[in-house]
């Protein structure tokens, strides 16, 4: 278990690492350390989740089942997944409308970013409607 | 669907998380099944018949 929880840090570590690298090398050259330390530090927090999710998730820990594939909250995960899915088409065929028939431009990254926070919180209250509801 | 699974399993004097543990399941899965509101895999309908020696149709029983 320390293992796995070991190589979540070191991946998360080596992904942010990369991503600040990247950026510093794709961005001003006088900025260089300065791009690098903070797109690092600012991936740090996704980069280990990622770890986390290859090595940690669902097999490891006191909580660890056998078949977690067959488990009430793996079906809850999935139908709020989907649901969350079908909600940003409609929120992207929504947008898309609205830039089409207004003319706006917006920046690119903001709209990425937006569109996260949507799908997340989507699924995060699906998830706790429906353990609500069917626990 | 409903089932007999909360009888059998204090027949045998189990708690929720001994039986989710001999059935590889989480403990939440067992008390969703146990209220009936959750349909399990055939699998795992399979591997809590053969857990109790009994046949699917004696555990659970189709609604309506």
């Amino acid at each position: 278990m320390a293992l796995r929880h070991t190589a979540a840090v070191v991946t998360g570590v080596l992904v942010a690492a990369g991503l600040g690298l990247l950026a510093g090398v794709l961005g001003d050259d006088d900025q260089f350390w300065l791009r690098t330390t903070v797109f690092a530090a600012c991936t740090l927090g996704p980069a280990y989740g990622l770890g986390w999710l290859l090595f940690v998730s669902g097999s490891a820990g006191p909580d660890a089942v056998l078949h977690p594939e067959e488990n009430v909250e793996h079906g809850w995960w999935q139908r709020s997944a989907s649901g969350s899915f079908l909600d940003l088409l409609v929120v992207l065929g929504l947008a898309a409308t609205a830039l089409a028939v207004t003319g706006l431009r917006l920046d690119a990254g903001s709209v990425l970013a937006a569109l996260i926070v949507v799908a997340l919180a989507d699924v995060t209250v699906r998830m706790a409607v429906l353990s609500r509801r069917e626990a | 669907m409903r089932n007999d699974l909360a009888e059998r399993r204090s027949e045998r004097g189990w708690s929720q998380g001994r039986l989710a543990e001999e059935l590889g399941v989480s403990r939440q899965t067992v008390i969703s099944l146990e209220k009936g509101r959750f349909d399990p895999s055939l699998p795992l309908a399979f591997r809590i018949a053969a857990l109790f020696g009994c046949r699917i149709e004696d555990v659970f029983t189709p609604d309506g």
